[in-house]
């Protein structure tokens, strides 16, 4: 491109009204020719006085909260896949009832309905004991992995931290999300949101991809809002990975994605 | 003109040296603004937010990004979150056709919370520019906006409008150069000279 062509088209060039091709042509003009470097200065002043045009907008204190939070290395209280917050109180609810009075009135009423019912109300009883034990195991591992995204994002929202952004395909164009990661490591936090509701007995589940390689990251659940958050193991260091994706899997996950993709964010240049 | 440069200065200075107090007060001078401009491309509310916080968070974890040579802090802020605001304005278009927000008056809003040195330098310059736009051709004015904030190519304005080709190009050129002369006059920008 000649400097008279690249002085025609430059006020477009600084507000983005280029296409990519073109665009490109500008920049590679751009990077050899100190002259129209200094006309593109010029330009991109006009452009950035564009901005003051629009209208102040408060916006909510939350945001602030958040944005000091993670840069304080204290995450915000971020969502956690699966259904855990009502679950306390199921628990609650279901150790209530099996509080030490409760087996001497349950005895005195099983004696005194025919047998074949009282097998059927201990084998529920049986069933509710090992519920109580799943909800349990559920509640500590949901803690613990809460306690993990923490410490991930802390330390992603430190000095060396990166963080890659998702948007949502054609399946999920309201999804939008965030992966928090240390790039030399191999653990990382994907946080996302406005994702629509599955069908039955399918999950969302994460890839990392490398070339022709794709990589399971874990499943996860979308709660009532939309929101998810997965604490991602990757078999590399994260900086090696080159994108990550979010597809449709049956539950318990794929070994390769085999449904429709819903989300995708590059994690490096190639 | 650049309100405030060597306030914003010393912030990202203390920036780089992680104090989250200083992020905080560059926060409290452009948060409006960012999310202002995010608001009006986007036209979403929670979608304005997350441009908000990447932009802090880049000028957080990377603040040797910004470059005080180039211009000043608030333009760089407002750079990268139109830069970001548009790139998911474009991907939502690709997935899927919506409304997008009207491209009306752009309007500026009397801001008490800043400075009262940097609020004045900014009325100012936001009222030039408000003034300036209103003295370019509507229709130069309107794919002006179609590009800035819409996130347009030349050619999606030409097919939108139904207009030849070129046209949209030399109605873009003529009133950026039309505002360039309006604002160099009003000393919001620097003369040609000063820079050949």
């Amino acid at each position: 491109m000649t400097c008279a062509e690249v002085e025609e088209l430059i006020e477009l060039y600084v507000i983005g009204a280029l296409p990519q091709q073109e665009g490109r042509e500008v920049a590679s003009h751009l990077d050899t020719c100190p002259g129209c470097r200094a006309l593109e200065e010029h330009a991109r002043e006009v452009a950035q006085v564009l901005w003051l045009g629009v209208e102040q907008i408060e916006p909510s204190p939350a945001l602030r909260s958040r944005v000091l939070a993670l840069v304080r290395g204290r995450p915000e209280p971020v969502p956690l896949a699966g259904s855990y917050a009502p679950a306390p109180s199921r628990l609650r609810a279901i150790l209530g009832w099996l509080t030490p009075a409760q087996p001497v009135r349950i005895a005195a009423a099983i004696a005194a309905i025919p047998l074949l019912l009282s097998a059927w109300l201990a084998f529920q009883v049986m069933e509710l004991r090992s519920e109580v034990q799943s909800t349990e195991t559920a509640l500590v591992s949901s803690w613990n992995t809460s306690q993990a995204a923490a410490d991930i994002m802390g330390k992603a929202m430190a000095r060396g931290g990166a963080m890659a952004s998702l948007d949502g395909t054609a399946m999920a164009p309201e999804a939008s999300g965030m992966l928090y990661y240390m790039p030399a490591e191999q653990e990382a936090v994907l946080v996302v949101r406005g994702l629509p509701e599955l069908s039955r007995g399918h999950v969302y589940q994460c890839w990392l991809m490398t070339g022709e390689r794709r990589m399971n990251a874990g499943t996860f659940y979308r709660e009532s809002d939309g929101r998810g958050m997965l604490v991602v193991k990757s078999p590399m260091a994260i900086d090696a990975v080159e994108a990550v994706g979010v597809t449709e899997e049956p539950h318990g996950g794929s070994m390769e994605p085999q449904g429709e993709r819903y989300m995708w964010g590059r994690v490096r240049r190639v | 003109m650049h309100p405030g440069s060597d306030a914003d200065q010393a912030l990202v200075l203390r920036v780089a040296q992680a104090d989250p107090d200083a992020l905080d007060e560059i926060y409290g001078r452009y948060a409006r603004s960012v999310y202002g401009l995010a608001y009006r491309i986007l036209g979403d509310a929670s979608a304005a937010e997350d441009v908000v916080q990447e932009v802090f968070l880049k000028l957080w974890r990377q603040p040797s990004s910004y470059n005080p040579e180039r211009g000043s802090l608030g333009s760089w802020l407002l750079g990268v979150g139109h830069n970001r605001a548009i790139d998911v304005l474009r991907r939502r278009r690709t997935h899927q056709e919506q409304p997008l927000p009207e491209a009306g008056e752009p309007e500026i809003v009397p801001d008490g919370l800043v400075d009262m040195a940097d609020a004045i330098g900014v009325r100012q310059a936001s009222e030039a520019v408000r003034r300036a736009l209103m003295h370019i051709p509507p229709e130069q004015r309107r794919v002006i906006e179609m590009a800035f904030f819409e996130g347009k190519t030349h050619v999606e304005i030409s097919n939108e409008l139904q207009e030849p080709l070129g046209t949209a190009k030399t109605r873009i050129r003529l009133g950026m150069r039309k505002l360039r002369a309006l604002l160099e006059a009003e000393g919001i920008v620097t003369q040609l000279n000063d820079v050949r």
